[in-house]
């Protein structure tokens, strides 16, 4: 299957001289869920900020469907076909959740309310809290909120950084379980996760990165029983 | 005691009007605009050199003391001060943000702006204060021993007027949450397809056609004076930050609660020193309640 999103060779970071990406390069087909593992501070979290146009991009390519969108304006993303879902700080806690819809529905002109009707369909646990400020939602239900905000413009490609962090591990397979069937709907995903385990269970693929670059891709089972992936993702050195 | 309160309520409505465009820029631009009290003063300045040039009408409306071409100065001063205030953003504060200047640095430059603009005013139009109208107006007794203007009375409509269409407009319309989205949260707004820049436009031209009104009604009911500006920036920030930044509900009870702390506190102390009382609500405010009465919860 032809890749959807292409990144090549990508380099990036927070100061010029400072990057903190060093030259990665991967894809990700539709219908497709690609997870990028590895430990802390190996910059898989700047990789996907880079991608949506939040971290400056020094040098490489990301492609969408061919075209070029290095270092595209965040605005710009949800009109592109892409979604992006942050670790935390996803939801608008000041507004409602009706609110977060509008919010995320910006550009979509009269089709809005219908696609935030259908997104009460899809997550029905957030009608009772339509009126209700995101801060009180739970955990599970901001993550929720936040996906549904993502999906309201009908992305091709969804990027989802760390999206099991802080939640209870039963939510954790809701939310899990959830991407995989938008994945099977067809839609591209790539996330980051430190549920290395868990996330690559339910991915199709996986990226494992350290020091800024991927040091082992792969058939997410294949990862799974890599004694290598284990080596770094802990990062246990060998004995010499 | 009852006209106290009358005054203090006019001049709270004033306070209101330009402490809302203080707690937008706060909430949505992140820094502390000392340049926006200036505006107030353009805005009143505009009006007064469009009734310069246009004249006053013989005509008057009713008991007020101005006709049609003081309601055509005041829209004329909301869109100049509009234009005025994207200039000043465009000039300096948009190319400090692009270089990612510190909040310090944008509200020093603040500083200069406030100067800047001041003087340009006394340099134009001179030193002394300026009246809208030469038309006398007899106050009217609303109830037993409160007297009031009727300019006042207008005013005092035309601020609800204009707090009630704003609150309207940041609750329901898409621009509204837009604002609101980009207060909380720049990065999450952009990545919704909000264009944030398009957010802090629109942020300049309420918060300086709203600084106009205040500008206008000010002149309108006390005088035009080139130091507007600087004697309402304290009670403004004051006002903005009791009610909590970013909040136009709050900036709206803040310029309400200093309206009336300034006008009741001669019933206590002598009248020359009611200007510090915003001063020492200040302090109370960042000891007690840094953020204000309904900072972030009530945005």
């Amino acid at each position: 299957m032809s890749s959807l999103l292409a990144v090549n060779d990508l380099v990036a970071g927070y100061a010029a001289d400072l990057p903190i990406v060093t030259g990665v390069s991967l894809t990700v087909s539709p219908g497709e869920l690609v997870t990028i593992i590895g430990p802390n501070g190996a910059g898989k979290s700047t990789l996907i900020k880079a991608m949506a146009g939040l971290v400056t991009v020094m040098g490489g390519r990301v492609e969408l469907d061919g075209g070029d969108i290095t270092g595209i304006q965040t605005h710009k993303l949800p009109s592109s076909g892409i979604g992006y879902v942050a670790q935390s700080a996803n939801i608008f806690t000041t507004l409602t959740v009706q609110e977060n819809f509008r919010a995320s529905g910006h550009t979509l002109g009269r089709d809005m309310h219908d696609r935030i009707a259908e997104a009460y369909e899809i997550f029905p646990d957030l009608a009772p809290y339509k009126d209700k400020k995101g801060r009180v939602l739970s955990g599970g239900q901001r993550q929720m909120l936040a996906l549904g905000m993502t999906l309201l413009c009908r992305p091709r490609v969804i990027l989802l950084d760390e999206p099991s962090a802080g939640l209870a591990p039963a939510i954790v397979q809701d939310v899990f379980a959830r991407l995989r069937g938008l994945a099977d709907s067809g839609l591209a995903l790539l996330m980051v996760e430190q549920n290395a385990h868990a996330a690559l269970e339910l991915s199709d693929r996986g990226y494992v990165m350290a020091e800024g670059a991927v040091k082992i891709e792969g058939g997410a089972n294949d990862l799974l029983e890599d004694p290598q992936v284990a080596e770094i993702y802990l990062g246990k050195r060998r004995a010499q | 005691m009852g006209q106290l309160i009358a005054d203090g309520i006019l001049t709270g409505a004033i306070l209101s009007l330009g402490a809302i465009g203080v707690t937008l820029t706060l909430g949505i631009l992140r820094f502390a605009n000392f340049s926006h009290s200036e505006l107030v003063t353009w805005g009143g300045y505009f009006a007064l050199t469009f009734i310069i040039f246009a004249g006053t009408s013989a005509e008057t409306f009713g008991p007020l003391s101005f006709g049609w071409p003081f309601v055509a100065a005041i829209i004329v001063a909301a869109v100049a001060t509009a234009l005025l205030a994207l200039l000043v953003d465009a000039l300096v504060f948009s190319r400090l943000r692009r270089r990612g200047a510190a909040e310090m640095t944008l509200v020093f430059a603040s500083f200069g702006v406030a100067l800047l603009l001041r003087h340009i005013i006394v340099l134009i139009f001179g030193p002394q204060a300026a009246y809208y109208t030469g038309t006398l107006q007899f106050a009217v007794e609303i109830l037993p021993g409160v007297r009031v203007m009727p300019d006042q009375m207008l005013v005092l409509a035309l601020t609800l007027l204009l707090v009630v269409g704003l609150y309207v407009m940041l609750k329901y319309t898409r621009l509204g949450i837009a604002m609101r989205a980009s207060a909380e949260s720049p990065n999450l707004a952009r990545v919704h397809g909000i264009d944030v820049r398009v957010v802090v436009r629109w942020t300049w031209v309420i918060g300086g056609g709203l600084a106009a009104a205040a500008g206008v009604f000010y002149g309108l009911t006390v005088q035009m004076r080139p130091e507007i500006g600087f004697t309402l920036l304290l009670p403004l920030f004051t006002a903005a930050l009791l009610g909590g930044s970013g909040s136009v509900f709050g900036a709206v009870i803040g310029g309400l609660v200093i309206g009336l702390s300034e006008s009741l506190s001669v019933l206590i102390i002598p009248t020359g020193y009611k200007q510090a009382v915003p001063f020492l609500i200040l302090l109370l405010i960042l000891y007690l309640r840094p953020r204000g009465l309904f900072g972030d919860a009530a945005r």
